[in-house]
């Protein structure tokens, strides 16, 4: 059976250009409707997301201190945790944060002009802006306390790496943002299955000092393989024999596909489905 | 323009399919002032959301030429967590407009809707009339060739009231619009061709007046508004008699509409 359709035909045709500067602004306003709204409904909202960087950074390290080592493969451990912490986040909370993004603003597709993918994308950069914003933050502060930082040797090459990271992280967030829509438990589960994964990434101790045997199926997370090539890029942090960014940008590259793909198969039926 | 080709629209439900259009098929002419009629559950809103876009047909296709409202009711288009100020200027963003362009926009929102304080305080302490006159003022602060506004006259005072019909009075002299009523009264003096919707069929008539009809012909409403007493009314009751347990006495007569008849008849609601 054929779905249907609703065409808009405007001044004798439709134009790319004007779907794209229509996303644009929908997408402007659904990133100033929702940090106004955050801004008002919890001051600590903002707040926390600017600390959390930096609690994570300090139990980690505080477990490492525990362990009583202050250095990770010969780099202090303010440097090692903190450059992995920031990676991992970008991660986690796409997967926690945006995935709700659709059925959290059913609202505005009231209006003909917001798209199901547009809160997606708009919560999707501001939960990013805001991540990064605060790693950065935390790292300048606790790194200018300590008096330490990292050589960053490639700089350009880490923000690639982030960049690819951001990719993939919005495609899982599409995938979970569409099939969370018709199948609460999703997000949930996801959630719940994400727990390991701080542990499964390298973030906490490094996979490194791991047997090869463990180490090889660890190599198959492309979280850890990002955080690797990350920590090598930013501060020369040596990286595990199994480290493979062609790999980590292929699975990037397929979860970014099947969000767009599972979001285009669905378009419809997200909208039928209110 | 509006065109809709072989439209047919369901809802899955526990029961199967439930149609609310079957194969419809219409051509709305720019600038037509159209009534919307058909029972409760019928398929007005959905009609009324799928010419807006914010719905889509499981079959068929809509055509539409020019800019469209998006569908204007008691509640919609006002977002809860959002003040009277910033539900403005988010749809003054998402209508592409910069920010120096936002400004008058505000004032002639705020003075229509005329919430005093309220304006500047989250839309979920609303009331559904201070919603309505919200959502009424952003929509018309805007030009479009087509206004979709579903069942807008339930709410409001007098004062709300007369303002929309003179800012209708105003756009109706360079716009469309389709609207969902069962207030005939108000169909008659503010649309000149009506849709009714009955049994999944959409039936497109060239006057209000035979809307109307058809739409009474179909429902046994009388034709201001009132529901007839239909054979199938007296049998309930005759029902409802037998089920009562014996020696207990009938309740009370309720409050008539009429004073001086044994049996009113029942008001049209919603």
């Amino acid at each position: 059976m054929r779905q249907g359709t609703v065409i808009t035909v405007q001044d004798g045709g439709q134009d790319l250009i004007r779907g794209l500067k229509r996303q644009v602004s929908v997408v402007t306003a659904i990133i100033f409707k929702d940090f106004k709204v955050r801004q008002r409904t919890s001051k600590f909202g903002i707040f926390y997301v600017l600390i959390e960087p930096m609690v994570y950074i300090l139990a980690i390290s505080s477990i490492r201190f525990l362990f009583r080592s202050t250095s990770v493969d010969g780099i202090h451990v303010l440097i090692w945790v903190p450059l992995g912490v920031s990676a991992y986040l970008i991660f986690k909370r796409s997967i926690t944060k945006v995935t709700s993004a659709i059925t959290g603003n059913e609202g505005l597709l009231d209006f003909p002009q917001v798209k199901p993918i547009d809160p997606v994308i708009a919560i999707f950069i501001l939960e990013m802006a805001l991540t990064m914003v605060a790693s950065c933050l935390a790292l300048l502060i606790i790194w200018w306390f300590v008096d330490i930082s990292p050589s960053f040797p490639r700089p350009l090459e880490a923000m690639g790496v982030i960049a690819v990271l951001l990719a993939g992280s919005f495609g899982v967030a599409l995938l979970l943002a569409v099939y969370g829509t018709f199948y609460e438990n999703i997000p949930r589960t996801m959630r719940f299955i994400n727990r390991p994964m701080i542990f499964l990434s390298g973030v906490v101790f490094p996979v490194s000092s791991l047997p090869t045997n463990i180490r090889e199926y660890l190599a198959w997370n492309p979280i850890l393989q990002f955080i690797e090539h990350f920590r090598y890029y930013a501060a020369g942090i040596p990286m595990i024999p199994e480290a493979d960014l062609g790999y980590a940008c292929f699975v990037a590259s397929v979860l970014l596909g099947l969000g767009v793909i599972a979001y285009y198969a669905n378009r419809y039926r997200l909208v039928q489905s209110r | 323009m509006i065109r809709l080709e072989k439209v047919t629209k369901y809802y899955p439900t526990s029961s199967g399919l439930h149609y609310v259009l079957r194969n419809a098929s219409v051509e709305i002419p720019a600038r037509a002032q159209i009534g919307v009629l058909g029972r409760n559950g019928s398929g007005k809103s959905t009609l009324m959301r799928m010419l807006a876009g914010v719905d889509v047909p499981n079959q068929g296709r809509i055509i539409k030429w020019g800019s469209i409202s998006w569908p204007l009711g008691i509640a919609s288009g006002v977002q809860a967590q959002m003040t009277g100020r910033e539900n403005t200027r988010f749809a003054c963003r998402i209508q592409g407009l910069h920010s120096d362009e936002m400004e008058p926009i505000v004032d002639y929102v705020q003075s229509f809707a005329d919430i005093g304080k309220f304006f500047d305080m989250p839309a979920r302490v609303y009331s559904s009339g201070m919603r309505a006159r919200l959502g009424f003022g952003i929509t018309m602060a805007f030009d479009f060739d087509f206004y979709i506004i579903d069942e807008l006259s339930a709410v409001g005072d007098s004062t709300f009231k007369n303002k929309a019909k003179e800012i209708f009075q105003e756009k109706r002299l360079k716009a469309g619009f389709v609207r969902a009523s069962h207030n005939f009264k108000e169909l008659r003096a503010e649309c000149s061709s009506g849709i009714v919707i009955h049994d999944a069929k959409l039936e497109y008539w060239p006057t209000i007046d035979e809307a109307i009809e058809s739409y009474v012909r179909h429902t046994g409403v009388s034709d201001d508004g009132e529901v007839k007493r239909t054979a199938r009314n007296a049998k309930l009751t005759k029902q409802k008699a037998a089920l009562r347990p014996a020696g207990e006495a009938a309740p009370p007569a309720r409050q008539k509409h009429r004073p001086g008849r044994a049996t009113g008849p029942v008001q049209q609601t919603g």
